[in-house]
């Protein structure tokens, strides 16, 4: 449905994008992920047709993307904002129309969903009035109201509480069941392997990797385990066989040097010091993958 | 076609919907006719207010004291004094508004002392004086052995029936020079306050549009020039509308208050001048949101907006700052280059259309000019915005703006 090929953006000197490609099949969730600067809003904004790429090409079903196809996306961007003293139902009225649809069509449209989302009662109140999270839920509405064929959405459950997280993650699912195109951007790799069928990880505007989130561990697979257990386990990153350490109150993912039998001298050594309740040889997460790629200054920021 | 007149539409909604709008445009007329009949009231009953006036007289003036006490009009109260010093506390208690000293050759001064409070009634000191000049001259007449009334008919000045000339013809009937001047001062205030409120509203409009993170979804529906065409025409729309209501509104209302209150209607409340208003409006109001939305697309934030916008407010303000001297000289080389510097134009061929009308040819080079220069400024300022609007981070300067201009490509 969208096929970026090989495409390039320079701002000033600084390469933003660096001979990017990927595609994506309706019906699919696609992760667009990476560290801060790593390209990903470039990406969207040449997706969007806001910005032009410096050379390659964006394709929509096949041809060249048109200023018209913007009325076939919706796009919540990570830096949100509605217009201020404006009714809700009137803003989402002008968003739709922007996109083609009439205004009688998105007045009828947009009850269920705000519905769905509590906000009904907030329909004749003014921008001004909406908490953060409501704020954000409107966002979301008026990404989807006009039924686009695909959806970017970048970081759409910053800033929102389980509830409400729940309440869109499912919405997604929905949207995606419906044979809608969802490119999501995030810096969350939980939600990220939750949500995603398809995945690239981004950093300084390259791609790191690509792919199905299982072609993507099995591409970066290596030894890696996972404890839980009561005590401290800083001594573990000390011991000569383990790479990295991942920990977490309570529990740790530890990365294996290729050293024979490491994962029986990890269970030796932590046996000794820990009292443990898990010791799970397995792929790593995708938080991993991504700290890994994206660099260990940059993956400290997002971890 | 159709994505602009959604934001054209919804600009003017928004813009119209404010309250500061809706209050101005009720308010409007009401200033329109303040400005235009308070200067022939003004003039009508300034005068009048004089009527109370209590002038003590000290010294005898060779017996031209007493004349004085006698032969003071009603408006004027004159009595003797022979005590100045009480006569001076009066004027300070307010009961009394001058003393006059009246030497013994007074009938032959070339001076008189007249003590006032400082910053008293100008129009009430001059009163007096020509009051007081009056009977002098009487006097001096009779002695020389002149008849009053020949001296009357011989310092008798004419007053003036003005007619305005028309360089395409039409000479028509105009007013005293000093009511015509306020009401002329009064439309250019008027169109210099509208356009500078109009296009800093756009300017406004576009840096929050930055500041509240909303430009990028916009953008992703429409391109940058309708996104900034759509604001200008949305809010261009409202500023015509509000000017027509005033202006219908005004002459409504003039029907009923200029007769109600006994008062010549200005001349410039003609249909043509008021056309000549809303033309140099909208040209003034095009050439200015052009620049003002560059301000704001250059900028960070409200603070850098304001700074941004200060070399675009100047020459707004030469005409305002220079209207007596564009007043008084219609005609002269500086006035005629001001109202074809495209800047400066609008107000300033407003003045001389208003003051001495320069002749068709003079208005249609000065309108050709402003067009060329706004459709210039529309390409110009449209490049700048497009690249400017989703700059995030330090704000930019205005030679960052030229740069844009002159970059290649996006």
């Amino acid at each position: 449905m969208i096929d970026i090929v090989n495409v390039r953006k320079n701002y000033g000197k600084v390469e933003a994008v660096k001979n990017l490609s990927f595609s994506l099949d309706r019906g699919e969730i696609f992760g667009l992920l990476g560290p801060n600067g790593a390209g990903k809003s470039t990406t969207i904004r040449m997706i969007m047709n806001i910005i032009k790429q410096d050379s390659g090409k964006i394709l929509f079903d096949g041809r060249e993307i048109r200023e018209a196809d913007k009325d076939r996306i919706g796009y919540m961007p990570e830096e949100r904002g509605l217009y201020k003293k404006v009714p809700v139902d009137e803003l989402l009225v002008f968003l739709a129309e922007l996109k083609g649809m009439p205004a009688a069509e998105s007045q009828k449209q947009m009850d269920p969903f705000l519905k769905r989302f509590g906000l009904m009662e907030w329909k004749k109140n003014m921008t001004d009035d909406l908490s953060k999270g409501m704020s954000q839920k409107i966002q979301f509405i008026s990404t989807i109201l006009h039924d686009p064929d695909i959806i970017i959405l970048d970081e759409p459950f910053s800033g929102l509480d389980p509830v409400s997280a729940d309440q869109m993650s499912g919405m997604i699912a929905e949207l995606r069941d419906k044979g809608k195109t969802i490119i999501f951007s995030t810096h969350i790799m939980v939600h990220a392997e939750q949500i995603c069928n398809k995945i690239c990880i981004l950093s300084e505007g390259a791609v790191k990797t690509s792919g199905t989130i299982s072609e993507v561990k099995s591409k970066h697979g290596r030894n890696t385990v996972v404890i839980d257990f009561e005590g401290s386990a800083a001594f573990i990153k000390e011991l000569p066989f383990v790479s990295e350490l991942i920990e977490w109150p309570g529990s740790c993912e530890v990365s294996l040097t290729d050293e024979t039998d490491a994962d029986q001298k990890l269970l030796k050594a932590v046996s000794e010091k820990l009292k443990i309740s898990r010791f799970e040889l397995q792929r790593p997460s995708l938080h991993k993958i991504f700290v890994d790629l994206a660099g260990d200054a940059e993956g400290g920021k997002h971890a | 076609m159709h994505k602009l007149w959604v934001m054209i539409k919804y600009n003017f909604r928004r813009t119209a919907a404010r309250k500061s709008f809706i209050v101005l445009t009720i308010l409007g007329p009401i200033i329109i006719i303040a400005m235009a009949v308070l200067p022939g009231l003004l003039a009508q009953r300034s005068f009048g207010s004089v009527k109370d006036a209590r002038v003590a007289v000290y010294g005898d003036g060779g017996g031209l004291a007493d004349t004085l006490v006698t032969a003071s009009p009603n408006f004027l109260t004159i009595y003797r004094t022979d005590d100045f010093e009480s006569a001076r506390e009066e004027c300070f208690d307010g009961t009394l508004d001058g003393v006059l000293v009246l030497p013994d050759n007074a009938m032959d001064a070339e001076v008189l002392s007249f003590y006032t409070r400082g910053g008293s009634n100008i129009v009430m000191t001059e009163t007096v004086r020509n009051t007081i000049g009056h009977i002098l001259t009487g006097l001096r007449a009779a002695e020389a052995g002149i008849d009053q009334s020949q001296v009357a008919k011989l310092t008798a000045v004419p007053s003036f029936d003005i007619v305005q000339l028309n360089r395409d013809g039409g000479d028509k009937a105009g007013q005293d020079f000093n009511d015509f001047i306020y009401t002329a001062i009064a439309f250019i205030m008027l169109l210099y306050m509208t356009t500078l409120l109009y296009s800093q509203m756009i300017g406004r409009s576009v840096v929050t549009e930055k500041t509240s993170k909303t430009v990028e979804v916009m953008l992703s529906s429409v391109r940058p020039s309708t996104l900034m065409i759509g604001k200008i025409a949305g809010m261009g729309i409202a500023g015509i509308v509000q000017y027509s209501v005033w202006i219908a509104v005004s002459l409504l209302l003039m029907k009923v208050v200029g007769p109600a209150l006994k008062i010549e209607l200005p001349s410039l409340l003609s249909a043509d001048m008021l056309g000549y208003l809303i033309l140099f409006f909208l040209l003034a109001f095009f050439l200015y949101s052009g620049l003002y939305a560059v301000c704001g697309a250059l900028a960070e934030d409200e603070q850098s907006y304001g700074q941004l916008q200060i070399p675009f407010i100047i020459p707004l303000v030469v005409p305002m700052v220079m209207i007596s001297y564009l007043v008084m000289n219609p005609e002269a080389p500086v006035t005629v280059f001001l109202s074809f510097f495209p800047l400066t134009a609008p107000m300033t061929m407003f003045v001389r259309i208003i003051v001495s009308p320069p002749g068709m040819l003079h208005i249609i080079i000065c309108v050709a000019i402003m067009l060329v220069t706004i459709t210039a400024v529309a390409i110009g300022s449209g490049k700048i915005f497009r690249l400017a609007i989703l700059r995030t981070g330090k704000s930019l300067k205005l030679k960052d703006g030229l740069k844009l201009l002159f970059q290649k490509g996006e």
